[in-house]
């Protein structure tokens, strides 16, 4: 079995936030070389509660690069793969209908191998390098 | 004219994308977010359906178990783990959704 970072993240809140920061010091070091920078899209509140499910844990808006990445993290438990990615889309202009921004989501049991996926994953993204079927490449590549 | 609330309920993944909106000067109401999950259900065929079984019912339960409204932006994702991309999500663009309708008529009296 893989070993997997802040396994438990679901059951201990403090692990969690050790787990939502560790998302953002990757994308950090990701936007390094090209000085961009990211800020938080999704509400992370129900109601006047936080949420801790992992749905997502992490969502990023670049807007040097006009692109958004949501992490959803899960349960090591849960069946599946380590990792899974897509491309969707988000309206981020609450006052537009109009504008719809391109969201890179990943879907992830946060193992160290997964983790360096989606770090590859997450450079391609910022590059405007990757669409489905360059994901799919990637994905099955590190699958063999 | 743009309305104060509107979301999507979407299903996709796998070559599909239908979808349930709502645009509306008031929020939505948990039922109304359940009858829209509903339809959505209602115009998948078969086979639709059968890949998305799970994400339907983890959305309808994140429905009904949500607790005081939420507010934009919100996007939530139920995934067939077994696939790739075969999901439901769910996403509060502007506004409010998914309050008791009781909530909503009390705001309304105590705001106007």
């Amino acid at each position: 079995m893989a070993n997997y970072l802040y396994a438990n993240f679901l059951e201990n809140k403090k692990v969690y936030n050790l787990a939502k920061a560790y998302w953002g010091r990757l994308l950090n070091s990701v936007l390094e070389e090209q000085g961009y920078s990211h800020t938080p899209y999704i509400n992370q509140l129900q109601g006047a509660k936080k949420e801790y499910d992992g749905n997502p844990i992490f969502s990023a808006y670049i807007p040097e690069a006009s692109r958004a990445i949501r992490v959803i993290q899960v349960d090591p438990k849960e069946e599946g793969d380590d990792l899974s990615a897509w491309i969707d889309k988000i309206e981020l202009n609450q006052t537009s209908e109009q504008r719809e921004t391109e969201e890179l989501v990943l879907d992830i049991k946060l193992s160290k191998g997964a983790r360096n996926i989606a770090e590859e994953l997450m450079k391609k993204w910022i590059k405007k390098q990757l669409n489905d079927s360059i994901i799919d490449e990637v994905l099955a590549q590190h699958s063999k | 004219m743009t309305k104060k609330h509107r979301g999507r309920i979407q299903a996709q993944g796998d070559g599909l994308e239908k979808s349930e909106s709502w645009s509306q000067d008031n929020p939505l109401t948990k039922e109304e977010g359940l009858s829209l999950l509903e339809q959505l259900w209602s115009s998948l065929t078969k086979k639709e359906k059968e890949v998305r079984r799970k994400p339907y019912k983890d959305a309808k339960r994140y429905i009904e178990n949500i607790d005081g409204g939420i507010d934009a932006i919100k996007k939530k994702t139920f995934r067939n783990r077994k696939t790739r991309s075969v999901r439901i999500d769910i996403e509060v663009l502007a506004g409010s959704a998914f309050l008791l309708f009781v909530g909503i008529l009390l705001c309304f009296l105590l705001f106007n």
